[in-house]
């Protein structure tokens, strides 16, 4: 058996186990382990977070997806008690209850070593399947790569990124290795983190939002990942100054510029995909306050981020 | 300009790489070079010079373009032509045809 799943592990079949459910990076999850793997669930991870437990996982893994874009801001990721019959799934084979004549957009999605076949149902709704065989890290790289990718396809940009919550609202502090992000965001006493490293930034008919999108080869990583979703309050590229931190807003090309350069592009990037990339990047822009943190080092920023918000620059009047 | 760059003049031919992306804000363009990764943003003279070569054009065809579109002298338009072109073949961004 190769890692790409047959095609006749995704026949439309009735009946399903109790998934685990959880949220990472914005996409909620109802995941299927193989028959005999336990996935932990411990207190803390009630209200949509989850956890995988060490055991080897060997066999098929499938889960049904929905972009969470209904969350109050600050809240925990929605995640509906009801489940359509079409994302209900057969944990022991990996097949899912798909209508026979859905004709969904399939994605051949590689996450780490596996091979993903993903069906997009259409609503923000998507189910996936592989196979897996290894250790817990793949179902890790199962869960980043296909938030990743259900963020592309939902027309969203995943961002190199520290992610903060100010009011209730996203601030994503953007910039190269080394410029500071996380200093910065450490810094900005007052204001809690939901992202290190890698946001998800996605369209919503409420406006854009941002989801963190944790990352490690830890078995910690996943229990971590907060399922917070936030409405996107503004994007700050991080600069170190020595004067007083402040923050200034950046023309509509340089917001578009600092955007686009946080933006994660696959290595196979073509003009195609970049303009692709250059127009999201625009729509982002467009509708989100982007400017520059000056960046006073070992001193809190969080009076002059919540100042610009405040000003009605940052989304906020 | 450096001995292995191919000369340029008026009579040069110049387009946009292939390899690129761009999209203009408020008369400011955006220039993403993809195989060096490198993101550019251009004022609005370069702007108007970067659409200019969309598709392969002359430069003294684009000269004649900015000559009526700005306020500028064809000596002095014609110098800052031919150095921008040059950098923007440089950054991989446009090329000789």
């Amino acid at each position: 058996m190769t890692g790409q799943p047959q095609s006749d592990e995704l026949e439309p079949r009735r009946g399903a186990t109790s998934p685990h459910r959880f949220v990472f990076g914005g996409v909620a999850f109802d995941l299927y382990p193989p028959p005999g793997v336990t996935l932990a669930f411990g207190p803390r991870y009630r209200k949509g977070f989850g956890s995988y437990a060490l055991s080897p996982v060997v066999g098929h893994v499938s889960c049904a997806l929905h972009r969470a874009a209904s969350a109050r801001p600050g809240r925990p990721a929605y995640l509906g008690r009801e489940r359509s019959r079409k994302l209900s799934w057969r944990a022991s084979r990996a097949e899912l209850d798909v209508a026979p004549d859905h004709d969904g957009a399939r994605y051949d999605v590689q996450c780490g070593s596996l091979s993903v076949e993903l069906r997009d149902l259409g609503a923000s709704r998507y189910v996936a399947a592989a196979r897996v065989a290894g250790t817990v890290g793949d179902c890790e790289a199962l869960v980043s790569g296909l938030s990743a990718v259900v963020t592309h396809v939902g027309g969203g940009l995943v961002m190199h990124a520290f992610g903060l919550c100010v009011r209730g609202r996203a601030v994503l502090l953007t910039g190269p290795s080394g410029a500071g992000k996380s200093t910065a965001g450490k810094l900005a006493e007052g204001a809690t983190s939901f992202a290190e490293d890698r946001v998800a930034v996605y369209p919503t008919p409420l406006g854009w939002y941002a989801a963190g999108l944790p990352e490690g080869s830890s078995t910690d990583t996943l229990p971590r990942a907060q399922g917070h979703v936030f409405p996107l309050g503004g994007v700050l590229q991080v600069r170190q100054a020595q004067a007083a931190s402040r923050v200034e807003r950046l023309r509509p090309e340089g917001g578009l510029l600092a955007v686009r350069a946080a933006v994660y592009a696959p290595d196979s990037a073509g003009p195609q995909t970049e303009a692709a990339l250059l127009d999201r990047a625009a729509a982002l822009a467009a509708k989100t306050p982007v400017g520059e943190l000056h960046s006073q080092l070992g001193v809190s920023h969080f009076d002059a981020i919540e100042r610009w918000l405040s000003s009605g620059s940052g989304g906020l009047r | 300009m450096t001995e292995n760059e191919p000369p340029v003049d008026l009579d040069s031919v110049v387009a946009q790489a292939p390899r690129t992306a761009s999209r203009v804000l408020e008369g400011r363009a955006v220039v993403v070079v993809i195989d060096g990764q490198r993101l550019h943003t251009l004022n609005p003279v370069g702007t108007f010079v970067w659409e200019s070569i969309a598709d392969e054009c002359s430069l003294r065809a684009v000269l004649e373009r900015m000559v009526a579109a700005f306020d500028v002298g064809r000596d002095q338009a014609a110098s800052d032509l031919l150095d921008f072109t040059r950098r923007l073949i440089h950054l991989g961004a446009a090329e000789l045809r």
